[in-house]
């Protein structure tokens, strides 16, 4: 049984197709990988799958909560937005509560825990991004690379079926990325299934169980990491490729 | 005609009591009008069909309208449509020009206050940026949840200054009523020019009293938003 499936996914903003039929899955413990050039969709529909977005048409099944959003509740879409939680491309930490508020409030609010329940489990989860320094002191008081450390323990405490990660590292200076890629490698240790869109290439190869290419709002290419990167069979996976790959040997 | 500093000092002492008095009204007026104006905001940003564009008009009218003309139109009317309320709640009958025009006022304000503050809450709320509400649904708090425990907070150490702002204003706002006969500070210093003849030191010993009241209300702000800040809410 999958734990993550989609279906025929479907959005537009306006008159203009954003996702054109969308399918994939992922197994428990899975790291997929989403690839694709800029403006095709990747992002809108990480958002689908939490619903920030609400889909024009597909279904989506994460856990044991399944949605089609052709016809479907307030409440069936809250369930859904409850089985995953996202680490955001620019934290979007908390600002009026401190590290370890951030970290206890999915526990708190989410799981419905009382605060001294949730404490220590948010200090473990601090403790494993090397963050447990920081518990009292408020995100703008962090650079960008802690933040997303934070953002990635608030993701994982309430130990959700899936995590969703926008470009994680895309908006931090060069010098603090591999402290965030160390944190995702150590949630992905952890067995949790999780979704990144990423333009790392190198970190994909090495994290992924599975690639998936997308362009123009449609999975183009999708397999394990030796395939895509290695042997891709589609053109526009080719071209893709080797334009990142120029990019990365420049910079 | 000299300037005569007994007269102010015991100018001064007349006006005193009317400090309390105003302090309390400004902060009930302004305070009420908050509330009511959070709600308007609420409403507003909510971009209801029929609500919307009727609260909008009714803002841009309460702004654009001196305070003075208000609170003319205010007292013709007002008490003609209280005094049916007011007669049934006190099970007799109570005539027009029986309603107190401290009520008048008091209703006056706070809607004039409510309509500059649903613009300020307004303002402040859509400052908090979108992705703060979608964290917070994304790690499964609700939309209740989500405003009451990151927006709203967020929002208000942005508005927290101004809202500060506005209680001076609402204080010195308050001198408009003694044309209807209310007694604030000004309406005090207005009595005793009457009561000993001269315009001078009363109307000096007001302006200190404002003046001085300024300080001391300022003074007491920092120290609160200092102690906010301390705790992180003002970042
Ligand atoms: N809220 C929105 N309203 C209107 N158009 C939108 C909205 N969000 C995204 N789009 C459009 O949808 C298209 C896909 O955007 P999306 O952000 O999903 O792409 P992406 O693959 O994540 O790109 P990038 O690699 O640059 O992050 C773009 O053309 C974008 O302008
Ligand atoms: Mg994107």
């Amino acid at each position: 049984m999958a734990i993550l499936s989609v279906e025929e996914l479907e959005k537009s903003f306006g008159d203009r197709q954003v996702l054109r039929g969308i399918s994939f899955r992922a197994e428990e413990g899975d790291v997929v990988s989403v690839l694709g050039p800029s403006g095709t969709g990747k992002t809108t529909m990480l958002r689908c799958l939490n619903a920030l977005e609400r889909p024009d048409a597909g279904r989506v099944a994460i856990g044991s909560v399944s949605v089609d959003f052709r016809h479907a509740s307030k409440k069936e879409v809250r369930a859904l937005r409850r089985q995953s939680t996202m680490v955001f491309q620019n934290f979007n930490l908390f600002r009026n509560h401190t590290v370890l508020e951030n970290v206890m409030d999915g526990l708190v609010y989410g799981k419905g825990m009382t605060r001294a329940e949730a404490e220590p489990l948010a200090m473990e989860e601090l403790a494993r991004v090397h963050m447990e320094q920081a518990a009292h002191l408020y995100p703008a008081e962090l650079s960008g690379g802690m933040q997303q450390r934070v953002g990635i323990a608030r993701a994982l405490a309430p130990r959700p079926e899936v995590i969703l990660l926008d470009e994680p590292t895309s908006a931090l200076d060069p010098e603090l990325v591999g402290e965030v890629l160390d944190a995702i490698r150590k949630a992905a240790s952890l067995g949790i299934t999780m979704i990144i869109v990423t333009h790392e290439m190198r970190f994909a190869e090495q994290i992924s169980t599975k690639v998936l290419f997308m362009a123009e709002g449609r999975v183009v290419e999708e397999g394990p990491p030796q395939q895509i990167f290695h042997h891709p069979e589609q053109e526009k996976t080719r071209q893709f490729l080797r334009r990142m790959l120029e990019r990365e040997q420049e910079g | 005609m000299t300037f005569d500093i007994h007269v102010m000092a015991s100018a001064f002492l007349y006006i005193l009591p009317a400090v309390p008095r105003t302090v309390l009204l400004a902060a009930f007026v302004l305070g009420a009008g908050i509330v009511l104006g959070a709600g308007i905001a609420v409403l507003r940003i909510g971009r209801h069909r029929i609500l919307n564009p009727v609260l909008a008009v009714w803002v841009s009218f309460t702004r654009a309208v001196p305070a003075i003309v208000q609170i003319f139109i205010a007292y013709y009317t007002v008490p003609f449509l209280l005094a049916p309320v007011l007669s049934a709640a006190a099970g007799a009958e109570v005539k027009p020009f029986d309603v107190s025009p401290y009520w008048t006022g008091c209703l006056l304000f706070i809607l004039y206050h409510a309509a500059y503050q649903s613009e300020n809450i307004r303002g402040a709320l859509l400052s908090v940026p979108k992705g703060q509400y979608e964290a917070a649904m994304s790690i499964g708090m609700t939309p209740g949840q989500a405003r009451l425990h990151i927006v709203f907070p967020q929002a208000l150490s942005v508005v927290l200054p101004t809202f500060f702002t506005y209680y001076l204003h609402a204080l010195k706002a308050l001198a408009l009523l003694f044309t209807i006969r209310v007694v604030d500070i000004f309406s005090a210093a207005d009595i005793y020019a009457a009561l000993v003849s001269r315009r001078t030191e009363p109307y000096a010993a007001d302006a200190l009293v404002y003046w001085m009241l300024c300080l001391i209300l300022t003074a007491g702000y920092h120290r609160l938003e200092a102690s906010l800040t301390r705790r992180g809410r003002a970042g």
